[in-house]
């Protein structure tokens, strides 16, 4: 979406029959600037009485190191509905896995030929409820061995998934209209890769209605569990 | 005289309504888009895959970028499938096949070709402007769209 206006998207998500769509802005941790989703957040607030589908404004963070990262996400969190991680390197998977306030590790594998996951990650993705994002972005832009290759690193993760019951879920990380798809297209993919009835409904609509839910009624007295809020008594 | 066969020896078929979206708006005639449904299916399921689908392409409309492909019943779901995967066309450089959806009945599936959004042609200062009717807008240059826009920013940096 960063090359093209948030009207467009919106318009073009609308034509294919989405119903909540989340627009996000993939911003970088170490030169973080917050004025970039303000300008999101006032660009869908103005946008949202032209289509029907629900916007709900993302952000995706991308990083190089954990500390970074953990700072960005402090910084981030309140503006977004949506919270995602650009993940591939183990000590920056294991950072987003590691925070609740973090709704998703996106591409673990990147770089990886395997899942990008370890028994630890997985148990930190559990215990934190912390989702694991496939995104298709990845996908639909390779051909050939490539595709092949990304196609594995996504069976390797499913089959993690069915013997751990680690929280998934899909996103189409689309930049321009020609990379969106339709959701019943998108569940023909799904299933082409080997993913049952079942593990779609559950990571096509019931994830995603599940922790954006959630962010919906927390958006602005976001809490980590764990953490109590008290009295000021003071 | 061919061999007949029986109704019940005969296939079922199900018929899939899509359009073309590509980056480059070359002219596609009906050999055009046979040849890119083909390649469409055998890069992303290889020759034997594609071989089970028994694909045919029935009908194409050159206005509207859209037609009718036929497949064996129960292989639609891979077949849209791999129409959805293949993104990458030597001849239209990026694509998106969009399945506007499937029918039993050839009638059915025409009907679904009205799903296409109708788009008008504008001229200004040598760039061309596709509007669609829901406020979308291509800008095209040398024959290639070179910014998605909407009608309210139709000319973006």
């Amino acid at each position: 979406m960063d090359e093209v206006d948030p009207l467009r998207m919106a318009l073009a998500t609308d034509r294919l029959g989405y119903d909540v769509v989340v627009l996000s802005l993939e911003l970088r941790a170490e030169d973080l600037d917050l004025s970039e989703l303000e300008w999101l957040n006032e660009e869908l607030a103005d946008i949202q009485d032209r289509v029907d589908a629900l916007l709900l404004p993302g952000c995706k963070l991308e990083a190089e190191s954990p500390s970074e990262l953990r700072r960005a996400i402090a910084r981030v969190r309140p503006e977004v509905y949506y919270l995602a991680v650009g993940g591939g390197e183990p000590d920056i998977n294991r950072t987003a896995l590691s925070d609740t306030r973090v709704d998703t590790l996106s591409h673990p594998e990147r770089g990886n030929p395997h899942a990008g996951l370890g028994k630890h990650d997985i148990e930190l993705a559990r215990e934190k409820h912390t989702y694991v994002e496939i995104d298709l972005s990845r996908l639909l832009r390779r051909s050939g061995e490539r595709l092949a290759w990304q196609v594995s690193r996504i069976r390797d993760l499913l089959r993690m998934r069915r013997r751990k019951r680690f929280p998934v879920t899909v996103a189409l990380g689309s930049r321009d209209p020609l990379e969106l798809i339709p959701p019943k297209q998108l569940e023909d993919v799904l299933s082409l890769i080997g993913l049952t009835e079942e593990e779609i409904e559950e990571v096509l609509v019931e994830s995603p209605r599940e922790f954006l839910r959630w962010n919906v009624a927390c958006k602005h007295l976001f809490v980590v569990p764990g953490v109590a809020v008290v009295e000021d008594g003071g | 005289m061919g061999v007949r066969i029986t109704s019940t020896l005969r296939p079922r078929w199900r018929y899939i309504a899509f359009k073309v979206w590509s980056e480059r708006l070359e002219e596609l005639d009906f050999d055009g888009a046979r040849e890119l449904v083909i390649r469409a299916l055998s890069d992303v399921l290889g020759p034997v895959g594609m071989g089970r689908l028994r694909p045919w392409l029935m009908r194409w409309d050159e206005e509207l970028r859209a037609g009718i492909l036929r497949v064996e019943r129960g292989q639609e779901s891979p077949a849209r499938a791999a129409l959805s995967l293949y993104r990458e066309d030597p001849e239209l450089g990026r694509v998106f096949l969009e399945v506007l959806g499937t029918s039993g009945t050839v009638k059915g599936a025409e009907r679904l070709l009205s799903r296409v959004p109708r788009w008008d042609v504008e001229e200004v200062d040598g760039r061309t402007f596709l509007i669609y009717e829901n406020g979308e807008v291509d800008v095209v240059e040398d024959g290639r769209i070179v910014a998605h826009a909407s009608y309210e920013d139709p000319l973006p940096d």
